[in-house]
């Protein structure tokens, strides 16, 4: 299946910067593009048969709020303008009335909820204001204790339908990340907004470098469960363990091709004498090095066809981004200026690779994206610690990081264009995050 | 034994004392040339001298003990000159025969006793060093610059030594080389620098002339570090090859 990506926009700006990643680069629309959204409070059905709901709904009106302004898209107008009569079903909309407001919206939210036997059941509509017509009708039914991730189901669909598939919404995705304890490392995941953090890994070993298969029902990690770094893959579901089929004492930072059915890795196997990249089935089975080099070559990602890969290598001095195809042609170096690269992360369209860059004579890391064809770099955080290991969101508008700005590592999330920072975990100790992909 | 020597020398002391002085009777001794009788008062002194132990182990003390009758003073010879009656505490190292004199107006009298000294032996066992403890007390870590993988001089004169160790002293061991960083770097990056440093170790190691079967390495990066501060004391020792004895049931 192919998608169709992000458009994103690129701004040159006139600053009289020296550098060439001191262009800035824009990811939300400009003001005057903006859709904008009337989202209403849902309402409480008239056949609830459980008071909680008031509890429930209260939820829902403030996660699915959060999760459309999440998602970079909307303008999401103040209800205190909206007129007074409530609106629960398609009957009771009057829209000469919302028109008449002069509000500019676009479209018109609305819904309401019930327990009924237990089920917490939601009713969704979206209508465009000008035309009249329903651009969106679904009704959701489940426990009630998974409200938020209704509110999330919902504020995908509303995100899909009205960017015509530039987003399908990352509202229901998770991202996973490594979080230090006295023994050692154990991997946690959590929803896109920092909520329903839970352990992934209770193994008291060093569990590290996490991604995601493409249809996200497994995870594959570096460990040092049977003593020497191997990869393992993580069965999200049930929590079986499958360790990587290939001999050697090194193997670290895995990940999944588009397809799901090969894994590129930083490995030391019997037939090399130094970290090589290599790609092989997911069984172990044909085993191929593609980066062949004496240096240290380490942390692959795949472009998303699945044709190319970039990774970091030291083999001109310190460690630098280059991009090889998946049968080792000569890599070539990707970005010229010096300092420390690591930890690069193909976007989703293809065109940008995320990366974390402490230029020569800089102390800290902070996050750049490079555009592959031009090679033009772009600086995302600045003056704020460290800032590593990004991760692009499935629909390629944001991305999460580790940042140190206050103090411990600790997980971040921002636009694309270095915009809208959020805090998302507090624990300290966090790092390495990777979003999943969408989640149907 | 040493109840029949006390029990001699009181016995003796006391018939000693009954014969000769104890009763101060007056001793009449016939003038030759006068025919008169002269009373002599002054008499001759008479030593008790005894030890609290007669035998001891090596590096214990004894105490002579002495009283005396008509003396003005002891002389315990090699020990010093003391009042008629009194004690001092002896450490003889081997052993030693004591000889006191009691010295008086009426002439001396001498004792002697014999404090035996039992030399025990010096109680040292012996056992050879295990392979671990030459292993901890001779095979060192080597260390790294910030981003290096390269072995500084310092790092191959103490591979030497350790070659050294491992091929002489060590022939049977396994090792494992733990590559470690410093936190300045990128986690995953830090994972392949780990694995470069612990096999440049072994890699030199190799070329002279341990076996390889001998070695594996363990990357940690910078998952494991030997000091926890955020400076350059820290990060320095944070940058290296650590060596690991394989203990038996691993092997």
């Amino acid at each position: 299946m192919k998608k169709i990506f992000v458009f994103l926009i690129i701004v040159f700006s006139l600053t009289p910067f020296l550098f060439s990643q001191q262009e800035t680069f824009v990811i939300k629309p400009k003001p005057e593009q903006e859709t904008v959204l009337a989202l209403t409070s849902f309402q409480v059905a008239a056949d609830n048969q459980d008071s909680m709901i008031d509890i429930y709904l209260e939820t829902l009106n403030k996660v699915l709020k959060d999760d459309l302004e999440n998602s970079g898209f909307f303008k999401l107008l103040n209800s205190s303008f909206f007129p007074q009569k409530k609106l629960s079903e398609p009957k009771d909309l009057d829209l000469i009335q919302w028109k008449d407001l002069n509000l500019k919206i676009d479209y018109i939210i609305f819904g309401n909820a019930k327990i009924v036997d237990n089920n917490f059941i939601v009713e969704c509509w979206v209508y465009d204001v000008e035309t009249g017509e329903k651009v969106l009708g679904k009704r959701y039914k489940t426990m009630p204790r998974y409200v938020r991730k209704v509110a999330h189901r919902i504020s995908d669909a509303i995100v899909g339908q009205l960017t015509a598939g530039q987003s399908f919404g990352i509202a229901s995705t998770q991202i996973v990340f490594e979080k230090s304890n006295k023994s050692g490392k154990e991997l946690y995941i959590m929803d896109y907004d920092g909520e329903n953090i839970h352990k992934l890994t209770s193994n008291s070993s060093i569990n590290l470098t996490p991604e995601w298969s493409p249809d996200n029902s497994e995870i594959c990690f570096t460990s040092y469960i049977d003593k020497f770094p191997a990869i393992f893959f993580l069965n999200v579901m049930d929590g079986t363990l499958n360790k990587l089929n290939v001999k050697g004492d090194f193997f670290a930072t895995p990940t999944f091709s588009p397809d799901g059915k090969k894994i590129a890795f930083s490995g030391r196997t019997p037939n090399s004498d130094n970290p090589e990249i290599y790609i092989c089935n997911i069984d172990g089975s044909d085993l191929l090095n593609i980066s062949q080099n004496p240096g240290i070559d380490v942390s692959p990602t795949f472009s998303p066809s699945g044709n190319q890969i970039c990774f970091v290598s030291d083999r001109d001095g310190s460690p630098s981004l280059f991009i090889t195809d998946t049968f080792g042609a000569a890599p070539e170096r990707l970005i010229s200026e010096g300092g420390y690269m690591s930890s690069p992360d193909w976007s989703p369209d293809g065109r940008f690779i995320a990366f974390s860059w402490r230029p020569k004579g800089e102390n800290h890391f902070d996050i750049y994206i490079v555009e592959v064809a031009t090679k033009r770099v772009f600086q995302l955080t600045k003056n704020f610690g460290d800032n590593e290991n990004p991760s692009w969101s499935p629909d390629g508008r944001l991305l999460v990081f580790e940042s140190n700005r206050d103090g411990s590592f600790d997980i971040y999330r921002m636009f694309a264009d270095g915009t809208n920072v959020v805090k998302l975990t507090t624990m300290g100790g966090c790092h390495n995050p990777s979003w999943s992909n969408y989640n149907k | 034994m040493r109840r029949f020597y006390i029990f001699s020398i009181v016995a003796l002391s006391l018939i000693f004392l009954l014969n000769c002085g104890g009763r101060k009777t007056k001793v009449v001794i016939p003038s030759k040339n006068t025919g008169q009788t002269q009373v002599e008062n002054v008499k001759k002194p008479v030593l008790n001298f005894y030890a609290s132990k007669n035998t001891i182990n090596a590096g214990e003390k004894a105490t002579l003990y002495w009283n005396s009758s008509y003396a003005d003073e002891v002389i315990i010879e090699n020990v010093g000159k003391f009042g008629p009656n009194g004690s001092i505490e002896v450490k003889p190292e081997v052993t030693t025969e004591y000889k006191a004199i009691a010295q008086g107006k009426g002439g001396i009298d001498t004792q002697t006793l014999t404090i035996k000294v039992l030399q025990t032996s010096a109680n040292i066992s012996e056992e050879n060093l295990t392979e671990e403890e030459i292993f901890k007390n001779e095979i060192k870590d080597v260390f790294f610059d910030f981003d290096k993988y390269n072995l500084r001089p310092d790092a191959v004169e103490t591979l030497k030594k350790d070659a050294d160790v491992l091929i002489h002293k060590l022939p049977n061991v396994k090792i494992i080389i733990e590559g470690h960083c410093d936190e300045r770097g990128s986690e995953e990056y830090n994972l392949a620098l780990g694995d470069k440093r612990a096999n440049a170790a072994k890699d030199f190691l190799v070329k002279l002339g341990v076996d390889p079967s001998r070695i594996r390495t363990i990357s940690y990066g910078e998952e494991k570090p030997f000091a926890l501060g955020h400076n350059e004391k820290a990060w320095a020792l944070n940058r290296r090859a650590h060596f690991v004895l394989v203990k038996e049931e691993n092997k």
